[in-house]
């Protein structure tokens, strides 16, 4: 569209190619040499995207870092540096461009191309920044020296240096201690010493291109860098955080008044039960860190597996083998995987719970998993088991959670209830395993991704059937786990099913021919993003509560560590709720009153913690209340958060435990993994 | 340089000519300049940087002659601002806090988000990958301008897509 300021810019060009243009006076070269001119002022070159051409090629040079060390340009080759000019008594854009830097540096670290990537700051001033000086500096901006050099030298050397070989002006009248002159540009350099591309270093956007740049290069000089990453690098700030030791002394404090029993504590004991699990997972949660369902991990099941009164382990593995660890007494284990058959070696398993099904006394397992059939194990109370899976018609292939074993019918066999999540995962092959959508949190928006939770009747003779469509039970939450409860006191299991994305469901047993769908009736305002649920008695009033974790609704916005307890103040947008947006905002107890009748209390009794998930319970402190375990917090990078231990105070508050009783900080006294 | 005088009447002529066509620019156009009442823009999340893809010329969204840029959203003053929000990778939360936007960007969606521009003024604009962790790329401004100087905007506006990374 033609404007008028526009228009009235042209008119005196117009007047004057009127002129020429008269008889006698008209020369057509004239006017399309003009015409070309203007055309060529609508789009300049910086509406191009720039391409990573070869500007230049920086000589071999050397110069003395700031350990004192001789620093030769030949170290830089095969690597991709960015290089600036800065001094440390400048005033004026040194320090946005070391922040910058800065920040650089965090970015490189944060995607594992820190040390493919290295950056070079070299002075201007070398007659005050000695090595000791530029030290302090690099210090004093968090640089990690084995990668970021802070460089010094002659000063003709590092002048001709800027101006001959980086192409940057530098002035200075007659000596170093006065003003100096100089380019406060970042310099792209390739593996063979070219110059590749230029940025102002002081703006942001600037620094997005560099970022973009820097992959570019990196993917043509090195292809399969991404795979070259063995560990990211953990920034002292998340090492070491130093709220940590601020919040120990507090709850210290707190407790000089507090009455619930506290006179023992936790110690971490791992290494001497001889426990050497370790947990691994895709590299979609450890590497690329993408905001998917493998994020949230997988389980640990407990049972005494060969009747020996002591409390078995199995360990639930993304990748690998699952393991099963016998309890020898002492707090020692040993590792009988292999004997036992249960190591389910490939693809992703999730979850596991121990049941009896067949009423044999001895424990069975189920085993969930990713894309591969779920696995039933019958128990033979020796530690041994075997695989009856697709016999017992329980092999469901497809994205599955958690598995509650419960009798609906009340026929004496315990039934099971198997929660699915959703499509949530691609066909592109990561190593075992499928990679996850990058949007896989707005699974809940694609109808073609929904995968309806089912519900198995146990037939006895080691058989189960999906009973979905006989008992009307059709739930396609994104869910993770539920509960069985009964909360109309009937006498008949009802269903609290957590939704991940979405309002929690509950289905009340219509004395087990069915279920019918009350959610919104008995519970108006459940948590939409629920992880964790547990029924127990908080005040002994003979009524069973409900305790339900809200991780989702604690990554909407970055909280404080000081603001942990709080509720979060915002909803999600409405759009990608796909509900009215009614709902507790974290998580959420439910203290129940009466027959159908539940009070959320969650504040009130200090129920809140920071990016929950499962939940424990059991009397810690033998006083007779019930006292609970959240694990918590969220994969690197984000910040750490603890875990939560919340010791009950006679049925009347929660009271926040876990530095008090040892649980946190955890193992080595850090939080680095 | 010596004009005859057939040169100078045809040049006063013409002279003439274009102070009139200016006058019957500058009264004409103002009168069919007309504002924006409606404009669709899309807002796409790549690689922690928010996009926006303007209506050209044309006024028409997805045509030929869209204009491209990145980090300031810029809106004609009193239109009615159709966001059209995507993502090529992550799951974008989009915020403009003094006009009450709030909305995500999600891969293979198109979430809608709707803002009354106001007079010309400047607004923060700020985003975060949900589930993960703030970006300064993603933080930005909202620029409201006249309708002229939005229109003027646009053609200082690449032609091309500024997405380095397509999927």
């Amino acid at each position: 569209m033609i404007t008028i300021r526009r228009t009235l810019s042209f008119f005196p060009l117009w007047l004057l190619v009127l002129w020429l243009w008269l008889p006698t006076g008209c020369n057509r070269s004239s006017v399309e040499q003009s015409s070309s001119t203007d055309a060529a002022a609508t789009t300049t070159p910086a509406e191009e995207p720039s391409e990573l051409v070869v500007l230049g090629q920086v000589p071999e040079f050397s110069l003395v870092d700031q350990a004192g060390s001789d620093f030769n340009s030949s170290q830089m080759q095969g690597k991709i540096w960015v290089v600036t000019f800065v001094f440390t008594r400048c005033g004026a854009t040194c320090p946005a461009q070391t922040a910058a830097f800065t920040k650089l540096q965090e970015s490189l670290k944060r995607s594992g191309a820190w040390g493919h990537v290295e950056l070079v700051s070299i002075t201007v001033d070398p007659e005050f920044d000695t090595p000791e000086v530029l030290a302090k500096y690099g210090k004093a901006a968090s640089a990690d020296f084995e990668h970021w050099h802070f460089l010094t030298g002659d000063r003709a050397t590092i002048w001709d240096l800027s101006k001959d070989s980086f192409k940057l002006p530098v002035l200075s009248p007659r000596d170093g201690d006065e003003l100096i002159s100089y380019s406060p540009m970042f310099i792209l350099m390739d593996g063979d010493n070219q110059i590749r591309s230029y940025y102002m270093g002081v703006l942001p956007q600037a620094n997005e291109k560099l970022k973009n740049d820097i992959v570019t290069l990196l993917d043509q000089q090195t292809p399969d860098w991404k795979n070259l990453v063995r560990e990211l690098a953990v920034p002292e700030d998340v090492r070491d955080p130093a709220w940590l030791s601020e919040r120990a002394a507090a709850q210290k404090e707190s407790f000089a008044t507090a009455n619930v029993r506290h006179d023992f504590k936790f110690v971490d004991i791992q290494k001497e039960s001889g426990i050497l699990f370790t947990d691994k997972v895709v590299e979609d949660v450890k590497k690329t860190f993408k905001a998917a369902h493998y994020d949230h991990g997988s389980a640990v099941a407990v049972a005494d597996v060969d009747n020996d009164g002591l409390l078995d382990l199995y360990f639930v593995c993304q990748l690998g083998e699952n393991e099963l660890w016998r309890n020898l007494g002492d707090g020692k284990f040993e590792n009988i995987t292999a004997t036992a058959g249960v190591a389910v070696p490939d693809e992703v398993s999730v979850g596991a719970s121990f049941a009896d099904i067949n009423n044999d006394g001895n424990v069975d397992l189920y085993v969930t998993r990713v894309r591969a059939p779920n696995k039933l194990f019958v128990g033979d109370g020796q530690g041994k088991f075997e695989d009856i899976s697709k016999s017992a018609g329980v092999d469901y292939v497809g994205h599955s959670s958690g598995s509650i074993f419960f009798d609906y019918d009340r026929d004496g066999l315990l039934d099971l209830l198997l929660t699915n999540v959703g499509k949530y995962t691609t066909e592109d092959r990561g190593e075992g395993f499928y990679s996850a959508y990058a949007g896989a949190f707005t699974g809940h928006l694609h109808a073609d991704r929904a995968e309806a939770s089912i519900l198995y009747r146990n037939l006895g003779g080691l058989r189960f059937e999906n009973v979905n469509e006989a008992v009307g039970f059709n739930d396609v939450s994104w869910t993770g786990d539920a509960t069985p409860i009964d909360a109309n006191d009937d006498g008949w299991l009802d269903i609290y099913l957590l939704n991940m994305q979405g309002h929690d469901e509950y289905y009340e047993n219509q004395s087990g021919k069915g279920f019918l769908k009350k959610s919104r009736e008995v519970f108006p305002k459940t948590a939409w993003g629920t992880m964790g649920v547990k029924v127990f008695d908080y005040d002994r009033d003979g009524q069973l509560d409900l305790y339900i974790t809200d991780m989702h609704t604690d990554m909407v916005h970055d909280l404080e560590p000081h603001e942990e307890k709080l509720k979060m103040r915002r909803n999600l947008p409405l759009q990608v709720l796909a509900t009215d947006g009614n709902h507790q905002l974290g998580n959420t107890f439910f203290r129940k009153r009466d027959k159908d009748t539940f009070e959320e209390i969650t504040d009130r009794i200090n129920a809140e913690n920071y990016w929950p998930w499962g939940i424990s319970v059991g009397d810690l402190n033998a006083d007779g209340f019930e006292d609970v375990f959240i694990a918590a917090s969220m994969n690197y990078p984000y910040r750490y958060g603890i875990n939560s231990l919340l010791l009950n105070d006679a049925g009347k508050t929660f009271v926040d435990s876990e530095f008090i009783l040892g649980v946190e900080p955890r193992a080595k006294g850090t939080a680095q993994p | 340089m010596n004009f005859p005088l057939t040169r100078w009447f045809w040049g006063l002529l013409a002279t003439s000519s274009s102070i009139g066509i200016l006058l019957w620019l500058f009264f004409v156009q103002r009168a069919t300049s007309d504002p924006y009442g409606d404009i669709e823009i899309e807002v796409v999340g790549s690689e922690f940087v928010f996009y926006f893809r303007y209506p050209g010329v044309d006024r028409v969204l997805f045509s030929e002659d869209d204009r491209y840029g990145s980090g300031t959203l810029f809106v004609p003053e009193g239109a009615n601002v159709h966001l059209k929000l995507t993502s090529l990778d992550y799951i974008y939360m989009m915020e403009i806090p003094a006009r009450e936007v709030y909305e995500m960007a999600a891969p293979d969606l198109v979430f809608n988000a709707h803002v009354q521009a106001s007079i010309p003024q400047t607004y923060d604009l700020l985003g975060s990958q949900m589930c993960g962790y703030d970006h300064p790329g993603l933080l930005g401004k909202m620029v409201v301008q006249a309708t002229d100087d939005f229109d003027r905007t646009m053609t200082t506006l690449s032609k091309q897509s500024l997405i380095l990374k397509q999927p």
